[in-house]
């Protein structure tokens, strides 16, 4: 098969990034000059593997023969996603989100994260990471807040953004806490707020909880760059807007960053060291991967363990303390303790 | 013999090889408790008061073990007031405490009072001989016989002081001094992070998730508060104006001053224990120091704080910093 170049299909050399979040999985493929040739969104739905598979297939149905010469992974199921594709490189999320940042946005200063279950705030100088945050302890300042809210007042998400740009009077509803919030949104309506101005007020609150928790401290300068998720929400893009009084640029693949910023480190890392890709090749959609977790009562640390099996072979093994389960997979050299204790 | 407990908490890490030998030179066993693991962890919410910080949470969990595991006839709980001479700096009231306030959570566990105890004023003269004097009374010792075990523990402590001061971790001093292990010797070179923090929480391995392994699996080498010289924090402080209330925060303090300073120290990461006053102020002077000049951040930690993000948060900071030396060898800066 010949492409129009009259290059074999099979030379068309790409790079892939997947981005495998709590919510959402993302998956990117780039040329060699870091165009995206193919991009994918989708609700993960507590089944990481079998979303991945898909993807790839899908991967391998719209772009025909290609070949893989480099897989990054992300997101909080960075580990298991290289275990499956069989990654180059695997990285956190802030590092793959300022990458793809600064290659669509190169005098960015400020990247606005704001994914599913989590939120960041990462701080650029001169093109590099100065300075970054996450939210702690609850997910008050992200994606699931709406989502939740919007739930609680019988609009789809998606119209969300549309409703709160309707709003003259935004109605000032606590952030802080979403068990708050309910009381307060309650009150609001029973006071006879319009819906729309409680939706706006819903999007500065976030907003405002964003900028106090996830940014406090910060140094916060434009150019501002929004992505993730909820950057899909115009109420929030506003709510920025006006809250910076300043433009808020949102990236055409806002959603996906992550991972297109997973496929241009992967290219950078097959550059910097030519090798051979790990890529497990589009058939790894056939295999069997099953996950199972269990409870390890070796020691009184009781770790959640997850293995995870390729076609019935433990091929992975996570979450325990002392890493027993990970050595008797891949064997390392692990410290002794002699001391006596009670 | 009687065996004393120690509990593995609080002055664990900087002070129990010498503990250990002043009390085998008195004729008695010493049992520390086991690192921190879930049961311990889960032992310490159950009887703690639920506004302590993590740290006193998990060292109540250490004594409550120890007293049930039927080993020990004592557990040493020292009521220790200042530290650090000549400052006399005051420690927080949880150590003014303790003696107290670990009593009061067994009290509703029906376990004998163990709890073998003394006052100690560390920060004046003679304040750490006097303590060991008192201990040593208590055990129903000679003065003449405590003295003697005094000298062979502060052998002890200046070996372990010159090992801390030299880069190593307290775990690897107690494998090389008590186990008579070898340990690679610390290496500075390369990319060094400062992690700042109070002994009893950048220590525990359990609680930091591995946070010394992690650096060291990433090619970096680290350097914490207490591997600087007392003499020389202290003399920081003085040049402060006005030092903090509290020993530890100002110790913690004049590190991160240091590590701004000292040209080796690429990053700083604070390790604070969630619901620790005193963290709440420090943090953020530390944060206003540090802007502009180093890379910082803060991890705050709980019973809760889940690996995930505390490995997303170190491999953040540890590529941040490789980033700026990749593009600054490339010329871009």
């Amino acid at each position: 098969m010949e492409g129009e170049d009259g290059k074999e299909r099979g030379d068309v050399i790409v790079y892939i990034g997947v981005d495998i979040g709590s919510l959402t999985t993302k998956v990117v493929v780039t040329d060699e000059e870091d165009n995206i040739v193919f991009s994918l969104y989708e609700r993960t739905n507590g089944k990481p593997i079998e979303t991945l598979q898909k993807a790839l297939l899908k991967v391998r149905d719209t772009l025909g023969d290609i070949k893989v010469d480099g897989v990054g992974t992300t997101g909080s199921g960075r580990y298991l996603a290289g275990l499956v594709v069989g990654a180059d490189i695997i990285k956190n999320e802030i590092t793959a989100h300022a990458v793809a940042t600064t290659k669509d946005v190169p005098d960015v200063q400020t990247i606005f994260e704001i994914g599913g279950q989590d939120s960041k705030i990462i701080i650029v100088r001169q093109g590099i990471v100065v300075d970054f945050a996450m939210n702690t302890i609850c997910a008050a300042g992200t994606g699931s807040f709406l989502d939740h809210q919007a739930e609680r007042l019988n609009i789809p998400i998606e119209e969300f953004g549309d409703y709160a740009l309707k709003s003259k009077n935004p109605a000032r509803i606590a952030g802080r806490c979403t068990v708050f919030a309910e009381s307060d949104m309650i009150h609001k309506q029973q006071m006879g707020y319009a819906t729309e101005d409680i939706i706006a007020g819903l999007c500065e609150a976030l907003v405002r909880n964003y900028l106090n928790n996830v940014g406090r401290g910060k140094e916060i300068l434009p150019p501002y760059v929004f992505q993730g998720g909820v950057a899909a929400n115009k109420g929030i893009r506003h709510a920025f807007e006006k809250m910076l009084k300043s433009v808020i640029y949102v990236p055409k693949n806002y959603g996906v960053m992550g991972a297109y910023g997973m496929a241009i480190l992967a290219r950078n890392s097959m550059a910097e060291s030519p090798r051979e890709s790990k890529f497990s090749g589009f058939d790894v959609a056939e295999k069997q991967f099953k996950t199972r977790s269990i409870v390890c009562n070796i020691c009184p640390n009781l770790c959640e363990v997850v293995l995870v099996y390729e076609n019935n072979k433990p091929v992975a093994a996570w979450g325990d303390r002392c890493g027993r389960w990970q050595e008797k997979i891949r064997p390392r050299v692990g410290k002794q303790k002699k001391t006596e204790v009670a | 013999m009687a065996t004393i407990g120690i509990p593995r908490g609080f002055f664990f890490d900087l002070y129990y090889p010498e503990w250990k030998v002043f009390f085998e030179a008195l004729g008695f066993d010493v049992l520390p408790s086991p690192e921190t693991n879930k049961v311990i962890l889960d032992e310490g919410i159950k009887i703690g008061v639920s506004e302590a910080c993590i740290s006193l949470k998990l060292y109540e969990g250490h004594v409550a073990y120890l007293v049930k595991s039927g080993k020990v006839d004592y557990v040493f709980v020292p009521r220790l007031l200042s530290e650090y001479p000549p400052s006399a700096f005051t420690l927080c009231p949880k150590f003014r405490g303790l003696p107290d306030i670990v009593r009061a959570a067994l009290l509703d566990m029906k376990l004998p009072d163990v709890v073998l105890t003394a006052n100690g004023d560390w920060g004046k003269k003679n304040g750490r001989l006097e303590f060991y004097i008192k201990v040593g009374l208590v055990l129903g010792k000679s003065k003449w016989q405590v003295k003697k075990a005094f000298l062979e523990s502060q052998k002890m402590r200046k070996k372990f002081m010159k090992l801390l001061l030299s880069g190593y971790l307290p775990t690897d001093i107690r494998r090389i001094l008590l186990d008579g292990e070898d340990v690679p010797k610390p290496q500075f070179d390369g990319h060094l992070i400062g992690i700042l923090g109070y002994p009893y929480l950048v220590y525990d391995e359990y609680i930091t998730n591995h946070i010394f392994d992690r650096l060291r699996s990433e090619g970096f080498s680290y350097i914490t508060a207490d591997m600087y010289e007392w003499d020389e924090l202290y003399s920081i402080l003085k040049d402060l104006g006005k030092p903090l209330f509290w020993g530890q925060s100002n110790k913690v303090l004049a590190a991160a001053m240091k590590m701004l300073k000292d040209k080796r120290v690429e990053g700083l990461v604070s390790l604070e224990s969630y619901g620790c006053g005193t963290d709440a102020w420090i943090g953020k002077i530390i944060e206003q120091e540090a802007k502009g000049i180093k890379p910082y951040m803060e991890l705050i930690l709980d019973e809760q704080t889940a690996e995930a993000g505390m490995v997303t948060r170190i491999e953040a900071f540890v590529d941040m910093i490789m980033w700026k030396e990749k593009m600054a060898k490339k010329g871009v800066m």
